[in-house]
Formats: structure tokens, sequence, C-alpha cells
């Protein structure tokens, strides 16, 4: 991840004033993942998270030099892309959850959403290291949703394989990620 | 303390409801402030996890659509999303490919199509990046998209007979007008014309979809796929000797001495010919495995008891004796 104090608000109303592709792009590669973490977990649909962050950056783009953006510029993007996903999804009539009513509404859940991120991009660089067979059996359960038997069904392996399997990738993970004292 | 910790991740995946575990368990917890924060932490994992999307950001392509956004000379406001009344359809399909979409993790990345065409008088053969083979009659045509997560193919011409090799992970799948047929790892023929397209396995289990319909289809067998309705038909026989120009292995069961010459002159390029009706409608079985001309027709006539004159170096006449 990249620095964020090197971006202030300042520096990107200028840039989107002067329409400065440079610090655009920064501005992208910075927040743009931590960006699609946050609204997939509002919208929960991979393709229109990504639709989202676009959405967001062609908007601020566009818009050029009507947009003044105070405080920090995390904040504001992180506010920004929610806004966002819940338009899209009142527009989709779908039910808004409770936590991105709370995230709205509680400007101390600001904290808990950073957190959120953080870890999320910490938890997919540990995936990185596990052992592929223990990574596939790990993300057919988390992501997938799939029961151990069904993994074991579906790789040919015992039931007593998959168990082991995610323990050693819970392990790992846990290990890696675990608060440094 | 590691070890504990591992076997409560089991029994809590194992049966999670069980008393006696759970008792188990709470009595570990009580026993130590560290085997609490063990757990926990373990626990945040997990609930962490499955919260991650089914792939992950790409931002190259992401900048890239930007990109392409900012550098137009008009700026349109907003990018045109999915109607949102079909949305709930597509999450019902998409949701079993949900299993699919988790292997994105592994490697991720797109393959792009690559087009190829066999130039060769002959026959050509194409290594494919998962290392299954393709042969191709002249004037075939094949695009192929091999990556991580699929192997995709498709015929838009002419004849290829295929090697697939094994992969339960990746199914191989060709699309021929009008449908698709999948593997895992065998080997058939696909022969493509503008009306027809005829596929004919010489090992292993091939499955052949078009118009609703899909046959199974085993050594021997074969399907033909209408290509304006995409209906499927299974004729009765054993069509083995349709792959034997693709892997020099000619196999012929109970099939019609016509059938045979037809498919050695293709195979040999030469022109075999007789003017006896009976012979031509005499049935027999028989396998050339990597043969010569010469003894190919040495078999036959041994076979049949005939003689074979030969007219010149192209050209033979089957007489019976």
């Amino acid at each position: 991840m990249k620095d964020e104090s090197l971006i202030s608000a300042a520096l990107v109303n200028d840039a989107l004033r002067n329409r400065d592709v440079t610090v655009f792009q920064e501005l992208y590669t910075t927040y743009s993942e931590a960006l699609y973490l946050l609204a997939f977990r509002w919208v929960k649909d991979s393709s229109l998270a990504k639709d989202m962050v676009h959405n967001l950056f062609a908007h601020l783009w566009d818009k050029g030099g009507q947009i003044v953006i105070t405080g920090q510029v995390r904040n504001y993007l992180y506010r920004a892309v929610t806004n966002q996903c819940i338009n899209e999804l009142k527009r989709r009539k779908r039910q808004l959850g409770d936590e991105i009513l709370r995230f709205q509404a509680d400007g101390d859940s600001l904290f808990e959403v950073s957190d959120y991120i953080l870890f999320q991009q910490e938890l997919m660089q540990c995936l990185q290291t596990l052992a592929p067979r223990c990574r596939e059996i790990f993300l057919l359960s988390r992501i997938n949703g799939l029961e151990p038997s069904e993994i074991a069904e579906k790789l040919n392996i015992t039931l007593n394989t998959v168990y082991f399997q995610l323990s050693v990738a819970l392990k790992s993970l846990r290990s890696q990620l675990a608060p440094k004292k | 303390m590691e070890n504990d910790l591992s076997k409560f991740i089991i029994d809590y995946l194992a049966d999670s409801g069980n008393p006696d575990k759970i008792r188990e368990l709470n009595n570990w917890l009580d026993a130590g402030e560290e085997n609490r924060r063990l757990f926990e932490d373990a626990k945040r994992v997990w609930e962490a996890s499955r919260q991650l999307p089914p792939e992950p950001f790409d931002m190259q392509s992401g900048w890239n659509r930007l990109n392409d956004h900012i550098t137009q000379p008009a700026p349109a406001t907003v990018v045109p999303m999915k109607p949102g009344r079909t949305w709930w359809k597509v999450a019902a399909v998409v949701l079993p490919l949900m299993a699919l979409a988790g292997y994105w993790w592994m490697k991720g990345g797109d393959g792009e199509w690559v087009s190829y065409t066999a130039h060769h008088t002959v026959k050509d053969s194409l290594r494919l990046p998962d290392g299954s083979d393709v042969f191709l009659r002249p004037g075939a045509t094949v695009q192929y998209k091999i990556n991580n997560r699929e192997r995709s193919l498709r015929l838009t011409a002419g004849e290829a007979f295929f090697k697939i090799s094994q992969d339960a992970q990746r199914q191989f799948s060709i699309a021929v007008p009008k449908g698709v047929v999948k593997v895992l790892g065998t080997s058939f023929n696909i022969s493509t014309s503008a009306g027809f397209s005829d596929v004919t396995v010489w090992d292993g289990k091939v499955s052949v979809e078009g118009n609703g319909k899909k046959v199974i289809l085993t050594a021997g067998n074969m399907a033909v796929v209408n290509a304006a309705t995409g209906d499927v038909k299974q004729p009765e026989g054993n069509f083995a000797y349709r792959c034997g120009w693709g892997n020099s292995d000619l196999s012929f069961s109970n099939q019609s001495l016509q059938v045979v010459l037809e498919t050695l002159a293709s195979y040999y390029r030469v022109d075999l010919e007789t003017n006896d009706k009976q012979l031509r409608e005499s049935r027999i079985t028989v396998r050339f495995s990597h043969m010569p001309l010469d003894e190919a027709l040495t078999v036959l006539a041994e076979m049949l008891d005939l003689q074979i004159q030969r007219r010149s170096d192209t050209e033979y006449e089957l007489i019976r004796k």
C-alpha cells in the first residue's frame, strides 16, 4: 500500500482543478483497492464493487474543480464510495444492511471501517504465503462457502485432510495477522 | 498450545454443536488468557476471510478503464451499468459459478484468445500451454484461451484431433457452431463443416451439448451437431477410425471396406479402388497402427484374399483372387 500521508486534500483539489493526471493516478493507486474492498463489503458483488470504484473516480475527474475535499482524503473517499453504494442499492431496491446505515450515520465507525479494510488487505497478502493446496481449500471454504464435506468430494480427498488443511491455514494466518506486541 | 489450538479448530469445524466438545473448549479457554487470545485471533481470521471478494482487485485494468474515461474528449458523467431489473437473475446464475471464481485468487489474470490456422500440407500439430495436443488438417482454424482457470477452445473451421491432458480441476471445452464439447482428459476428433460438426471419441469420455440436449460419448461413439439448429444426433456404430488420421492409429470395427478404403486413401494420400461391389460392402474389423502403406495393403490382402495391383505411385486397385 502507498503512503497516504503524501496525498493531502489540497493536493487533490489542485490536481482535480488542473486536470493533473499524474496526481490523479497516484490517488487511484493509493486508494482504489481499499475502496474496492469497502464497496464489496456493502454490495457483496465484486463486479458491482469495481463499477462503484470506477464511477467514484470518474465522477471526481469529471466534476474537476467543483469538488472541494476538506479534511482527510481517505475519509472523504470512504464516505463517497459508501454513498454511491447506498444509492445503487436503493436503485436496485435492495435491502440496506445495518452495517452500512451505521457507517453512514456514525462518525466513529470510520475507525472500524479503516481497521476492517487494513485487515482484509493484510489477509489477502498472507493468503499468498499459504501452500497452494492449503490456500485452495481455505478459499473454497471461506469465499465459496463450501462445507468441508463438499470440499472433500470436489477435490477427492478425505474429510480429515480438509479439516487439517483448514486448521493449518487458520493457524498460519492467525500467527501472521495477530497484533504485534 | 499451538497444537491445542489446531485440535479445537478442527473440533469446532467438524461439530460445533457437540456439548462435550464445547465444554472441553470452554475449559481450555478458561485455562489461560493466552488461550483465549489465540482462539479469538483465529476466529477473527475465520470470520474476516468470509468477507473477502471472490476476486482480488485488478488495479491495472481498473486504471486502464479509468484512463479511457478521462482521456475522452467529451467526458460522460455516468458509466452505464447493468439494468436493475435483471440484477437478481444475473445473481442467481452467478452464485453457482462462485465455486469457480475462487480460483481467481490462486493466480488471477485473464488470457487472451490465441488464433491458429493449419498451413502444413498434411497435418499440423499444436501443443497447447496445458500440455494438450491438437492435430489439424490443412485449413483447420482454432482459437484457444488456456490459463490457470479455464481451458477453452473454438474450432471455427475444418477438422482437428485432440489429445487433451488430464486436469480434473479445469474442464476442457471446445465450442463448435451451436454446440459445445466438454472433456476432462481424453482424445477425440472433431470435424466442422458448414452444416454439421461431428465429434468422435478415441478414448475416455466426452460430453457434447447443443440445443439443450447433452449426450455422453465413449470410445468409438460419434455425435453430430447441426450447425443451424444445434440438434445433436448420435448414430449407431463404432467410428473410431475417424480419429485415425490424427493419431496415426486407424482402427475399424465391423466397418464396410468402402469406408476403410476411403479412410486409408485419405490418410496415405493415395487412390484405392475396386470395381467389386460385393467386396466394397463386405465388413471387416482391423487396425493399422503406425503402419506404412505397403504393410497396410498387405494386411488387407491377407484378410480378404485380395490381389493388389499398383497402377502408379499413388493408385492401387483391389481385386479378389
